[in-house]
């Protein structure tokens, strides 16, 4: 035995003081692109008076120095907005980070088992349903059919998907993936079927599945942000099983983890969150498949400080591009998103090739 | 050590993989305190009768008994905390540090939400001792070299504290110093906490020097291979191994293993 030991403690993960610091760099950048969010726009309020409303509306802090159509577009347009991207990019980011683990694959994305098309199909069908159906049953359903649609699809179609790829000995990762790659074809032809023949509401349609923030409102939030906390404490309280499962699903059960309860268990989890955030926000790329890998290498790949990681600056990702996308003229948040995560994702690949593997 | 209850109980078991009968009436005992190698040619079912010893796979027919109970009755986590596996290979994910991947040995007793506790980090601490791989403790685990990966999944598995250790050649790429120190840890380990040893040896001369007993898979079943010494016969090395094999005589009168390298 060699006597090279040193005589500071042993670390077995990610200090205290290192998480701390790296979680309050993350919350600092929020509440800085939560501000910059909130005193940016095209609307005419100024910087100074957005934020002393803001200060109003909580705090009751200073005296009404603005009119009252600036209070509408902060608190009513702009804060519900900002913080749907919060509770979105939080969401999508965290439940990336789970399927890459729980699929050991580095596309994983939080849309690739079949959230996306499950949801799109139900969002798509939402739409249209004042052409197909009568109008009472639209009532009936209320303003929010596309959301509650778009969360069902998405959910139902995981659900699908992981009963599809369950076998006797288990539901092998590759199958869940090509399961999840079959069902979203065939839903997403059923999506291209219903905007075939959506006529003058194809724009709408379109708008939809190009992702936005715009049809945030708070009772929309009140409904997606406790579905995206509560999976999101539950993911992280399940951090050892997704290490483990980094080295694999036979040594996963060799360290005591109950491989296929636990895989059930995540991707429930994660496709609640994906679908909770898609019915608010409709489909938007990159958050969940490039901040994970990015904070993957810049703090490393142990799950109790990537997943609340991920969940910040995801939110602080999209919160900054949909305020890029506002400035832009209100382009679809997703294609701000793509211009971002793209050549980053190039980056990414090219650099894989540099660095040999293991 | 007889009258023991065994520690390992397979009895007349089959087992495979699709189609493919690899173990077929495979029996063995295994008692408290024991180290045995299991000897055999490659796709005899030495890597399977791990898997099946270890819960990991679940037999077609026979019977698995681990601590006397049947193995697939223990929940997951408790059969963990009482049994370890080297597997023979295992990709380790890039960008953790050796300390953390031997720290995930401690996952099947964690109590925290969070962080590890004291013993914990002196579990981690003695294995990484016990495995010869303290002065890698800081290292991405991607920088490692075959033998010094090798010596970090000995210690993930010692992190484990189990009672049943099921080792699937565990001095692969090891040299030869290295060998030799994992073969005394686990004489030690043995003598201080009664550790019991499978493991899959392709050296006789290995097997011979670590064993107390080897046995021999062939055909799907189990054979009685000998005792200490016994293991160096000419005879069986043919069984175990599948070429012929002379027996050597060392200067201090100890018996060496040489295969037959003679090329026509």
């Amino acid at each position: 035995m060699r006597a090279t030991v040193a005589t500071r403690p042993l670390i077995l993960g990610p200090t205290l003081g290192r998480s701390t610091l790296v979680l309050a760099a993350g919350s600092v950048l929020l509440v800085a692109a939560a501000g910059i969010g909130l005193a940016a726009g095209t609307s005419g309020v100024a910087p100074g008076d957005a934020l002393a409303i803001l200060l109003h509306r909580l705090l009751g802090i200073g005296s009404v120095t603005w009119p009252a159509s600036a209070e509408t577009i902060v608190w009513e347009l702009r804060l519900p907005r900002i913080v749907a991207g919060m509770v979105v990019g939080a969401g999508l980011a965290s439940s990336g980070a789970v399927f890459q683990a729980l699929l050991r694959n580095p596309m994983a994305d939080p849309y690739l088992i079949g959230t996306a098309a499950g949801a799109s199909l139900g969002a798509v069908a939402a739409l249209l349903l004042p052409a197909l159906l009568p109008v009472a049953v639209t009532a009936w359903l209320g303003i929010g059919a596309v959301q509650v649609l778009a969360f069902v699809g998405g959910l139902a179609t995981v659900l699908m998907v992981f009963a599809v790829a369950r076998g006797r000995a288990g539901t092998p990762v590759v199958t869940l993936l090509l399961a999840g790659y079959a069902v979203s074809s065939l839903l997403s032809a059923g999506v291209a079927l219903l905007m075939f023949v959506a006529g003058d509401r194809l724009a709408a349609v379109v708008s939809w599945l190009l992702g936005s923030l715009g049809g945030a409102s708070w009772p929309r939030l009140a409904l997606a942000a406790p579905l995206i906390g509560v999976s999101f404490v539950l993911l992280l309280v399940r951090w050892r099983s997704l290490n483990a499962l980094l080295l694999g699903e036979a040594q996963a059960a060799a360290l005591g983890v109950d491989v296929e309860r636990e895989k059930r268990r995540l991707t429930a989890l994660a496709a609640l969150a994906t679908s909770a955030g898609v019915a608010i926000s409709g489909t938007i790329g990159f958050v969940g498949l490039v901040v994970p890998h990015l904070l993957r290498l810049a703090f490393g790949p142990d799950h109790r400080l990537l997943l609340p990681a991920s969940m910040l600056y995801g939110a602080v990702l999209l919160v900054l591009a949909d305020t890029g996308a506002r400035l832009a003229g209100g382009i679809p948040v997703g294609i701000v998103t793509a211009l971002i995560g793209a050549p980053f994702f190039i980056w990414l690949l090219r650099r894989s090739l540099v660095v040999p593997r293991g | 050590m007889a009258d023991r209850a065994p520690v390992l109980q397979l009895t007349d078991v089959r087992a495979g993989y699709g189609r493919r009968t690899v173990l077929d009436g495979a029996s063995l005992v295994v008692a408290p305190g024991e180290v045995v190698a299991l000897l055999g040619t490659n796709g005899s079912g030495k890597s399977t009768l791990l898997r099946v010893a270890a819960g990991l796979l679940r037999p077609w027919s026979g019977e698995v008994r681990v601590f006397g109970r049947g193995s697939a009755e223990w929940p997951r986590r408790d059969l963990a905390r009482r049994v370890a596996v080297l597997p023979q290979s295992l990709e380790l994910p890039l960008g953790f540090r050796v300390a953390e991947v031997v720290a995930m040995g401690r996952i099947p007793h964690a109590r925290g939400v969070f962080a590890g506790d004291a013993g914990d980090v002196a579990a981690v601490s003695a294995a990484l001792r016990d495995a010869d791989a303290a002065d890698l403790v800081d290292r991405e685990v991607s920088e490692l070299s075959g033998g010094e990966r090798q010596r970090v999944l000995v210690a993930m598995a010692l992190a484990q504290e189990p009672e049943l250790l099921l080792l699937d050649e565990p001095t692969l790429h090891l040299d030869l110093a290295h060998q030799l120190t994992l073969v005394r840890t686990l004489a030690r380990l043995r003598r201080a906490r009664d550790l019991t040893v499978v493991a899959v040896v392709h050296d006789l001369n290995l097997a011979a020097a670590m064993a107390d007993r080897a046995v021999v898979l062939h055909g799907g079943r189990v054979g009685p291979a000998g005792r200490g010494q016994e293991v160096i016969d000419a005879s069986l090395a043919r069984d175990a191994l599948g070429v012929p094999i002379e027996v050597a005589t060392t200067a201090d009168g100890r018996r060496v293993l040489a295969p037959v390298t003679r090329v026509e």
